[in-house]
Parts: structure tokens; sequence; C-alpha cells
């Protein structure tokens, strides 16, 4: 456990290579899967030097689909890091098959079951209510024509957001080192997902209700001429219905129909052309 | 406009929009920021500004859920920006030049995560051969340089055709068509928030889903108060789930995909 094959300065050189570039190469196949193993591959180089079959074993591992806000997924790159290390010592000591191919699906699970609850917390707190709140303060002196209101904003959301995501990563890190064995042994890792889940499926919810926008404009007149609409006949059974059923029809075809995400925004494209020519939505 | 002009706007939109360095991407494609060089490069810093204020007002809370974009600031900024200095148009009138735009941007990122299902073949490959120095061309310098032409050209192109045939085309688009773009941008954040919710991946816990999106419906209230309440239900869940899930790590983590 105390041993450090990775200094400081391997754990931040390769957050840095994996932050600089982690949506650059996106897909939506992969979605930041190439990020992630970019910023992965020195430390993998390093832990794995002389052990070649470990180490194409491991670069592929990391190749696997991963996306989450990469700022607070930072956390989980100083995470995957420490476990890294953990099991390349592992083998050097010669531990058993078995136990290494458990830890490799513990190291695995832990990634995607990490990935999303972050996400979700990081698209929250970031964008959700730091960024806009950073540019709302600083429209009205935009609006007087001062360049600085540009420039600003730039400044102080470059430093912070990127300082955060430093400590994440060195805090992910030293969590995965220090505690994330004892973690992992007493079964309480599930209970951090779930915690995590809990939280980033609940803030999903609420952003959703707040970002997803979708209404009928269907309307009619009865026998005496009073107009009522359809929107109004759905506001009085739930608000936000439409846009609610939006994110589930989208949720259960992807269970049903896999990850086909082309698919699904040209779906949604020809959906709102063709309701918008009907005079639908 | 002059086609070096158009050229530095196009390449502007390109260094706005190539994602290198996670802690300023998001920052440099807001309209507020494009203002400054695009001020600078159209001689009127001061008008830029205030389109630039009018354009970030409309796009505060674009955020991309999952990464996945609902409307294209950067675009919207990069081309009514300069065309609306050109031809002295006023802030107010240059924000609705920017919506069409902003919608039809959102086409050339998805045609960028499209494609770059080649780039994951390539690292693929490189990755059994073990030569990672390969998969680092197709993990970052390809993506790279294939999304200059990606960017620039239409930025460029648009420019060039010119103000005047820029908002022709924009009004010639049937009305119909230009509300189903929008209706289109109202339901994309829908597939960023399904893609979450499959990747946290546990249906028992689909629930808190429907109760932030319920309080958020109702209440209304800010979001922090909200992730307030969430951070209270995720302690509560942990002290159940003590006595559920305890027993087997691996078990449980089944149906995470």
């Amino acid at each position: 456990m105390s041993t450090n094959k990775l200094t400081k300065k391997d754990i931040t050189k390769a957050w840095a290579r994996y932050y600089a570039g982690v949506e650059v190469s996106a897909s939506y196949e992969r979605m930041t899967a190439l990020g992630f193993s970019n910023g992965m591959t020195p430390i993998l180089n390093k832990l794995y030097a002389n052990n070649p079959e470990e180490l194409k074993k491991a670069y592929e591992r990391h190749l696997m689909f991963y996306n989450c806000e990469a700022t607070w997924g930072s956390m989980i790159f100083g995470i995957v890091g420490a476990l890294e290390e953990e099991r390349s010592i592992m083998l050097d000591q010669g531990v058993s098959t078995e136990e290494i191919d458990q830890y490799t699906d513990i190291i695995s699970n832990l990634k995607v079951g990490l990935m999303g609850p972050l996400a979700g917390i990081g698209d929250t707190i970031n964008h959700g209510t730091i960024r806009p709140i950073l540019m709302s303060l600083f429209i009205p002196l935009a609006e007087t024509g001062f360049w600085g209101a540009g420039i600003l904003p730039f400044a102080i959301w470059g430093v912070v957001i990127s300082a955060l995501g430093y400590f994440l990563n060195v805090k992910g890190y030293t969590l995965g080192k220090d505690s994330i064995m004892n973690v992992l042994q007493s079964g309480r890792i599930n209970q951090m997902i779930n915690t995590c889940s809990v939280l980033g499926l609940f803030m999903m919810g609420a952003l959703s209700a707040s970002y997803v926008k979708l209404s009928t404009i269907i309307s009619w007149s009865d026998a005496v001429g009073n107009e009522s609409t359809l929107q109004a006949v759905l506001d009085n059974i739930f608000p936000n219905l439409l846009p609610l059923a939006a994110v589930f029809a989208i949720y259960f075809y992807i269970k049903k129909a896999g990850p086909k995400y082309i698919r699904i925004l040209l779906g949604i494209i020809v959906f709102s052309l063709v309701f918008a020519f009907f005079g639908i939505v | 406009m002059n086609i070096v002009l158009a050229l530095v706007v196009g390449i502007i939109y390109w260094l706005a929009t190539n994602k290198i360095w996670y802690g300023t991407q998001h920052i440099v494609r807001q309209p507020l920021f494009l203002a400054v060089p695009l001020g600078l490069i159209m001689g009127d810093v001061e008008t830029a500004m205030k389109i630039g204020a009018a354009l970030q007002l409309i796009y505060l809370g674009a955020i991309a859920p999952g990464g996945n974009l609902p409307a294209d600031e950067a675009l919207a900024a990069c081309i009514t920006i300069p065309v609306a200095i050109e031809a002295g148009i006023d802030p107010s009138m240059a924000v609705t030049i920017a919506m069409p735009i902003g919608l039809l941007g959102v086409l050339l990122d998805n045609l960028r995560k499209t494609y770059a299902s080649v780039w994951v073949r390539m690292a693929d490959k490189a990755a059994k051969e073990g030569d990672m120095k390969k998969a680092r061309l197709a993990q970052f310098w390809y993506p790279l340089i294939v999304s200059i032409p990606l960017r620039v050209i239409p930025t460029t192109a648009a420019l060039l055709v010119g103000t005047t045939a820029v908002a022709a085309f924009l009004n010639s688009i049937p009305a119909w068509a230009i509300n189903g773009l929008s209706v289109a941008g109202g339901i994309l954040p829908a597939l960023g928030f399904a893609v979450t919710i499959q990747v946290i991946g546990k249906k028992s816990l689909i629930p808190y889903f429907l109760l932030g999106f319920i309080i958020f419906t109702y209440a209304g209230i800010n979001i922090i108060s909200i992730a307030l309440i969430g951070v209270c239900l995720a302690i509560i869940q942990s002290k159940f789930a003590q006595t559920d899930d305890l027993p087997n790590v691996q078990q449980s983590e089944g149906d995470l995909l």
C-alpha cells in the first residue's frame, strides 16, 4: 500500500494531458473515452513498463465508453490512476491472476459507476449554476461597451475551474491511494456510488425540467367560441408533461435499441420539423 | 466582407470550438468573450460588446448536458457580430439573425462527433498494437486538424456571400422550418439527460430523477436550494442502503450499462 511508483509530477502531467484534450476527440460512439485514455497513457507506460502484454490490455481497458463532465471527472481520473498503480504493484508482487482479474473489474466498474453521478453534479454546479451567474454579472458592463466584460469572466472562470479540476484530480488520487482499498473491502464503494447516483439523478431531474422545452400549440374553439388549448389541458395534469415524456421516450429507446445517438438526433430533428410543419408544436 | 477578414473570423470560430483545455473551452465560446476579438478585427469593440451582451442574454442558460449542444452560441456570435457591425444592425435585431444560425451550428458539432468514429477505430487498432504514439494522433491531433476545415469553411463562406445574402437565405427558410429547428433545440438537451440517466444506470433510483423534475416544475426554486434537497436525499438514501446493499460488491454492479 505504501509504495509509490508514480510521483506527484506524473499525476499532474497526465491530468494536464487529459484536461487539455478531453473533448477534442469526442464521438457519439465512445464519447470522451479517447480523451481519457490519452491522459492515462503516460501513467500506464510508467506502471507497466516491464510488462508489454499488461500494458496493451491497460490501453484497451481505458478506451471503453466514457463520458463525464471533465472537471469533476478529474476526480475519477485521479482515482483510476491510483488504482492502476496498486494493480501494477499487485502484479509485481505476484498476486494470483484471479485476484488481479477481480481487481481489474473493480477499476472498470468504478469508472462506469462514478461517471454518471459526477457528470450530473458537474453539469449542474459548473455549467448550470456558476457559469450563468458569472456571465450575467458581466452583461450590464458589456452593455456599456467595455471590453473587460468579455475578458474578466474568461480569466475568472479559466483560473477557478482549472484549479478545481487540478484539486479534484489530486484529491481523487489520494482517495484512491489511502482509502479506496478499505472502502472496496468493506463494500462501502457501492454505497458511495449509490449516494452519488441519487444526487446525480435528482439534479438531472431538476435540470431536465428547466432545460428541456416542448409544448403543443394545438387549439380549438367550442360551440360558443371559447378558445381552448391542448397545452392548458396538459398543464392541468402536469405542467412539464411533454418534456418529461421526451426524456423518457429517448431513455427507453436507448435502453431498447442501444446507444444509437445519431439516429436519435436525426429523429429529434425530423420529428420537430414534421410537427412544426403541421402546426402541432 | 473581404476574404482576409472572413478567414480570420473563421479561424476565431475554430479557436472558440476546438475544445483545447477543458477549463476554458466553455468560456471562449461565449458571445460575451468572442465580442472582444471580433470587435477588434471589425474595428468597433464597443458595438461588438453591446451585441455580445444581447446575444449572451439568450444563450445564458445554454448548457450541454452530457456534452450534447442545444445551440451553438459561438457560431451565432461569429456570424452575427461582424455582420451586424458591417450592416449597422442594432443589437436587438441582431438577436433574431443569431437564433437560426445557432441552431444550424449544432449540425456542425453533430457532424464532428459522428465522423469521430474514425478516430475510435484508429485508436483501438493502435492500442492493440501497443503503439500509443500512433493512438495519440487519433486521440488528439487528427481530430484537431480535421476540425479546422469543418469550422473555418462554413463560417468564411457565410461571411463572404455577405450580409444581405445570409439575411436573404435565412428569410427564405419558411417559418415552420425555423420553428421546427427551435423546437429541436428545445428537445435536444433531453438526449443528454437520457444518456446520463442511462449511464447512472440504476433503475431503482429513477424515482429520484422524477422527484427532482417534479420539485423544479412546481417550486421553480433556484438550483442551489434544489441541490441542497438533493444532498439531503442522498444522505438519507445512503443510510437506508447500508442494510440492503452491503454484501456483494461485484454482483450489484451488474446492471450498470
